[in-house]
């Protein structure tokens, strides 16, 4: 087999991959033409990409978050029982975060899921929005694009920023526990550790506010 | 569009980069991005290389570069794949590729990177030898660059440093004689033709290289 017998094997294998990216790959025309131009002299290293369903960044579950914690609560509340500073941390105060806490991460779920659905990618929101503008679209349609991906924008965000809240709330309750435990051994008062636990009830109702509906009417 | 940031990234964070490939998650647009600097960072350099020259051979060097870089990275893919699976790491082909892709990339920036030095040297009025070794370290340096990357994707774990071994050899195997194929990029002094590929026969590039190292002993 001669170079150009090899050169022309590549070429069909390289158009066939193309033709293959225009009916599967997902995205706009432009951007789909583009890839299967792209594919056709690099298939070897592009069509694994092109051809490939993309995998989305997965939004950080906070799962890690809740289990810190639900830990946190139970040494807190295991580090004062039977002591003169029970009350300041009791099970029940430890129960009634770790419901809150529940109610927060439920929701922080359904957005992730809800994110992971078609219609919810920034990135494909952008992609479009780019296209529109690219082909010199109305305006309306461009507005009704641009708003879309900001509200996503929005949307990831405050997904994100509630994620990062649950994990300082984390480091929070973890603080406090090894407060309450010096408290009860070095028989400091519980001042710091009072402080501590209304920061905590300001975080938690920080982020309940966050996912609050609107009132209606 | 392309993603400065993620250019950036590769050159000031590619550990970050790397965990990302072999996470093979969103890598589609690292591959575009490294593909698009691979080729615009080698065909600059490649054009900076035949300035020596001058006239048509700026136009084939910065054509031939990219041409020699993306044609090894495909050559080499595959090979990469089997001797990563082989060496216990039983990686997807996207993630060996983009690895692969990134590294090359980040090759190619450095390289970008090392043009201006290289112009002003060429510019200097710097001899045809000098200008061989100059561009020679520039890819030194770049092969540096890029496998520092691939040591961080690959991450520890049994067999690393022998499939690194096995890259790099097979990268410098293919790359070697790819570039070799489609040659001259700086041309010949004294050479009035110039010509988009040549069928002299002039050894290696090792060959060539000890003989500029030669010829600038004093």
């Amino acid at each position: 087999m001669s170079l150009a017998d090899l050169l022309l094997l590549y070429g069909i294998v390289g158009v066939a991959c193309a033709i293959a990216v225009v009916l599967r790959a997902p995205g706009s025309r432009t951007s789909v033409a583009a890839s299967a131009i792209m594919t056709i002299p690099l298939w070897p290293v592009w069509a694994p990409f092109a051809l490939a369903t993309p995998r989305r960044r997965s939004v950080a579950a906070p799962n890690a978050a809740v289990a810190r914690i639900e830990h946190a609560l139970a040494a807190a509340v295991e580090s004062v029982a039977g002591s003169p500073i029970a009350d300041v941390f009791s099970p029940k105060v430890a129960a009634r975060i770790a419901e809150e806490v529940g109610h927060v991460a439920a929701r922080l779920d359904e957005l992730a899921a809800l994110a992971a659905k078609s219609g919810f990618d920034v990135a494909a929101a952008r992609e479009r929005l780019r296209d529109l503008e690219t082909r010199s679209a109305p305006e309306r349609v461009i507005a009704t694009a641009r708003m879309q991906l900001e509200s996503l924008v929005r949307l990831d965000e405050l997904r994100a920023a509630d994620g990062r809240a649950l994990d300082e709330l984390a480091e929070l309750l973890e603080a406090l526990r090894t407060q309450l435990v010096l408290a009860r051994y070095a028989g400091s008062t519980a001042e710091g550790v009072g402080a501590l636990v209304s920061e905590v009830w300001a975080r938690l109702e920080g982020l309940g506010a966050a996912f609050e509906p609107m009132p209606q009417g | 569009m392309i993603d400065v940031a993620l250019l950036n990234r590769i050159l000031r964070n590619p550990a970050e980069v790397a965990r990302e490939c072999r996470d093979d998650v969103d890598v589609a647009p690292i591959a575009r991005n490294a593909l698009f600097a691979i080729a615009a960072g080698a065909a600059l350099f490649g054009g900076v290389v035949g300035a020596w020259h001058g006239g048509p051979q700026i136009a084939f060097a910065a054509l031939k570069m990219p041409l020699v870089m993306l044609g090894t990275l495909i050559l080499c893919a595959p090979a990469f794949y089997g001797v990563a699976a082989a060496f216990g790491r039983a990686w997807s082909f996207r993630t060996v590729a983009s690895l692969a892709l990134v590294a090359g990339a980040r090759f190619s920036l450095v390289l970008l990177a090392a043009a201006p030095a290289l112009w002003l040297t060429i510019d200097l009025g710097a001899p045809y030898h000098a200008i061989k070794l100059a561009a020679a370290v520039a890819y030194g340096l770049a092969g540096l660059a890029a496998l520092s990357l691939l040591v961080r994707g690959l991450g520890d774990g049994p067999g690393k440093h022998t499939t690194i071994a096995l890259f790099v050899s097979i990268f410098l195997m293919v790359g070697g004689q790819s570039a070799w194929i489609l040659r001259p990029y700086l041309g010949t002094p004294g050479q009035k033709d110039i010509a988009l590929f040549t069928n002299e026969r002039e050894g290696g590039v090792a060959v060539q290289l000890l003989k500029s190292v030669r010829e600038l002993a004093p």
